[in-house]
């Protein structure tokens, strides 16, 4: 026997002195005899277990050790019997609850008489040490979880995790969003569980209203409540859960203890963290609750950092987009700007120019914009330009240099010819400055709208007025001549009723002049109607060749046609086509000639062509000659007569059989007019 | 007899014209185009009616080519038009006098009287 070490066995140590030493130790000293028999047990045994010493004393130690824990206790045993002594070690013992104590034990041999006679140890309670231990790791665990990710959702979710089936068997977790309590996560380890949990929750909320007992928690958890059963037995289930089939399920999972904390941020309710045990061992206590509302604290903390972080996500994100439509908007302006027929130009207060665009830059005779700007007070000096009447104005009198000197507005049409290109145009021009707060112009905005092309129509408009009333003027005189003849020799023998023929055919002429602008009015205002039947096209084509040999002799009119085709269409209309064709013909080979006509089957449809071996047209004029009031001219610069619209009627006549009129042509050779009608219409 | 040669190349003008100042005992002699000096060779007409527009050439050059001939300068012409406005451009070319159509063949042959005399 070595001094300092306790033996209970030891008659020395049977006083009462010991007695009382060991008595009063917070922690248990016990001895095991060799069969592993309880054999002495101190008083703390009671006070941390809630066994009485009686339970146990002559009973196996085994049945207080923990199932997993017994084979390291066993194995220890065996060492201890050999004599050997063992610092520190930890077992799981069962408590009377059935609630396991960490036990901190330190063993050696109980010797007697210098022989092993068992174990003698003493254990020390460390549930509490442990299981601060486990919380604190679990809450740096949590911690580390919640700030890990920004997405709230997420990590409550890992949260959930690890609460379950650390500390609990269920776990659910419910975020208030928009005034609503939403359930986030439902945990279990077995995920099949969680499905079952889900399933029933949904059959439920058709058959009860969850809406009130949301509500109900709702405001229990905005006080800041939390909910603790420690242990919930038949009694408490029947108190609380008003629904007989809850009930029942509740029972069937035996559920034993239930947590409920609040998710808060200072003092706003984020949401509800709940715990639920479905075992005996693991019933919820003080500690515990204390320990979870921790944990819903820094879920609060959490959920909130996620919230601003979300907050200034969104901002940075709104204000990305306001910037990149900005500058989709300045780019599509600027497109616009760049590719608009319209010239625009900006200067500054001092007329420099500050911004053109391509057609500007381009009309005026500059390869960019970039090369205007460089020659920025150069460009309107680099035209002459003159009024609508023809008259010089000066530069003082443009509209850009009017607005510049604070005129709201001006506008004027402007002929200009650049002195770079020589080239002449018609230009409206329109000024606009922008005036600062007091008054002063800062920018003067220029935009000159191209009038060239609509000058030029507008002239070929007044040529084809004073063209057309030529040509009705033409038949006229004949017509009051022929009747001035007829007056003079009224009631002669000698009367010439002849003049009566020749003034018809001058009426036909009229007649037909007028029908060509009916037509073109119509066209115009789309109102041309077109009378559609079954006709011959060959016969058609023959029919019109004959009545030109009768009234023409000055061309050899050739007909190659082998085809009798019936197609569907406005034969009168058609007839007209080709009528105008055969004039134009004639009237552009003015030195006599053939004019060949010809009929050929096409693939769905049939093809009239008239060729004749007169003047040609130019190539650039071949693609004007189908617009209104368009008349060729000759080598000399000469129009032939004629109202300039016959092709223009005939192209929309054909079109609109969803036929096409086209030319081949070289000049000084001759033309052919080819059109091609679909057999179908 | 006084000579008139009537230029127009629409012959049913010609025609007309031709019938109307026969009528009123001219001698007419006509053209449908500008090819007229050879017309010329023989004895020169008093007057000649002119129209503007000729197929191939502009009445108002053809115009100018008679009044620089020295052989025809001193013949009045006449130019017709079924451009009224186009008075101010034939005088500067050299015609005498303008008529515009359609006219009243009163007037027309107030015009022609009115230069054949001079």
């Amino acid at each position: 026997m070595k001094s300092g070490e306790l033996c209970f066995m030891d008659p020395l140590f049977q006083n009462d002195r010991y007695v009382s030493i060991v008595s009063l130790a917070p922690d248990v000293i016990y001895t095991l005899s060799k069969d592993g028999t309880l054999t002495s047990l101190s008083s703390a045994f009671e006070k941390i277990t809630g066994w009485k010493t009686d339970d146990w004393i002559g009973k196996n130690f085994a049945g207080l050790v923990h199932p997993d824990d017994l084979p390291l206790a066993l194995k220890i045993f065996k060492k201890t019997l050999r004599g050997e002594t063992i610092t520190t070690f930890e077992l799981r013992i069962i408590g009377k609850n059935d609630k396991y104590l960490v036990g901190e034990f330190s063993a050696g041999p109980d010797i007697a008489n210098g022989k092993v006679v068992g174990q003698i140890g003493i254990a020390r309670d460390n549930t509490e040490k442990r299981r601060r231990e486990e919380e604190d790791k679990f809450l740096t665990r949590a911690s580390k979880i919640l700030s890990s990710s920004l997405d709230y959702n997420r990590t409550l979710r890992k949260l959930a995790k690890i609460l379950v089936p650390q500390f609990a068997d269920w776990g659910t977790v419910h975020i208030v969003e928009q005034g609503k309590l939403i359930q986030l996560v439902v945990a279990h380890k077995d995920p099949t569980k969680v499905k079952w949990a889900l399933a029933y929750q949904r059959k439920r909320a058709k058959e009860v209203n969850t809406e009130e007992e949301n509500q109900k928690t709702l405001e229990s958890l905005a006080r800041g409540e939390s909910i603790l059963y420690p242990l919930l037995t038949d009694e408490l289930i029947r108190k609380l859960v008003k629904v007989e089939k809850d009930r029942e399920i509740l029972k069937k999972l035996g559920l034993t203890a239930f947590i409920r904390v609040p998710i808060m941020s200072g003092k706003k309710v984020l949401g509800s963290i709940s715990l639920v045990s479905a075992r005996m061992d693991r019933l919820y206590d003080e500690t515990d609750l204390k320990f979870v509302q921790e944990i819903g604290k820094l879920a609060g903390h959490a959920i909130e950092n996620a919230k601003f972080y979300y907050e200034a996500q969104s901002e940075i994100k709104k204000r990305k987009k306001t910037e990149e439509q900005m500058r989709k908007s300045r780019d599509e302006l600027g497109a616009i700007l760049k590719n608009i027929s319209d010239g625009i130009a900006v200067q500054d207060e001092k007329g420099k120019l500050i911004y053109v665009n391509d057609a500007i830059a381009i009309a005026s005779g500059y390869k960019s914009p970039a090369e205007m700007i460089a020659n920025s007070y150069a460009w309107t000096k680099e035209f002459e330009l003159k009024n609508e009447n023809g008259e010089n104005i000066s530069l003082e009198r443009f509209p850009s240099k009017r607005a510049l000197s604070g005129e709201i507005n001006p506008s004027a049409v402007i002929n200009y010819r650049s002195k770079l290109t020589g080239e002449e145009k018609w230009s409206q021009v329109t000024s606009r400055p922008v005036f600062d707060n007091l008054g002063r112009v800062t920018t003067v905005v220029t935009v000159i709208s191209d009038l060239t092309q609509a000058k030029e129509l507008e002239r070929r408009k007044d040529d084809f007025i004073s063209i057309a009333s030529h040509e009705l003027k033409t038949p006229l005189t004949s017509i009051k001549g022929y009747v001035y003849l007829l007056k003079k020799m009224r009631g002669r023998r000698d009367l010439n009723l002849g003049y009566l023929d020749k003034i018809d055919r001058q009426l036909d002429k009229l007649i037909e002049l007028i029908q060509d602008l009916l037509d073109l009015s119509r066209i115009q205002s789309g109102k041309i109607e077109y009378k559609i039947d079954k006709f011959d096209i060959g016969k058609l084509v023959k029919d019109v060749v004959l009545d030109f040999e009768k009234l023409d002799n000055s061309h050899k009119l050739i007909l190659k046609n082998g085809v009798h085709k019936k197609l569907r269409g406005d034969k009168e209309r058609i007839s007209q086509v080709l009528v105008n064709l055969m004039t134009n013909a004639i009237k552009y080979s003015p030195n006599g000639g053939k004019v060949v006509v010809s009929v050929d089957n096409e693939e769905k449809g049939v093809r009239v062509s008239v060729k004749d071996f007169g003047i040609g047209i130019a190539p650039h004029e071949v693609d004007k000659i189908f617009d209104r009031f368009y008349r060729v001219k000759d080598a000399k610069g000469r129009t032939f007569p004629g109202l300039g619209i016959g092709l223009y009627i005939s192209h929309e006549i054909i079109s609109r059989h969803r036929g096409k009129l086209w030319v081949e042509s070289k000049l000084g050779k001759g033309s052919t007019f080819n059109f091609r009608l679909p057999d179908r219409l | 007899m006084k000579k008139i040669l009537v230029i127009d190349d629409d012959p049913d003008i010609l025609d007309v014209v031709k019938m109307i100042l026969e009528s009123h005992d001219y001698d007419v002699l006509v053209s449908e185009n500008a090819n007229i000096f050879g017309l010329l060779d023989g004895h020169l007409p008093d007057l000649i009616l002119l129209d503007i527009l000729l197929s191939g050439e502009d009445g108002r050059d053809l115009a100018k080519r008679i009044k620089k001939n020295k052989k025809t300068e001193k013949i009045p012409i006449v130019m017709l038009s079924a451009y009224p406005d186009a008075r101010k451009s034939t005088i500067e070319a050299g015609a005498n006098d303008f008529i515009s159509k359609p006219f009243e063949v009163a007037d027309l042959l107030m015009v022609v009287e009115r230069n054949i005399k001079n």
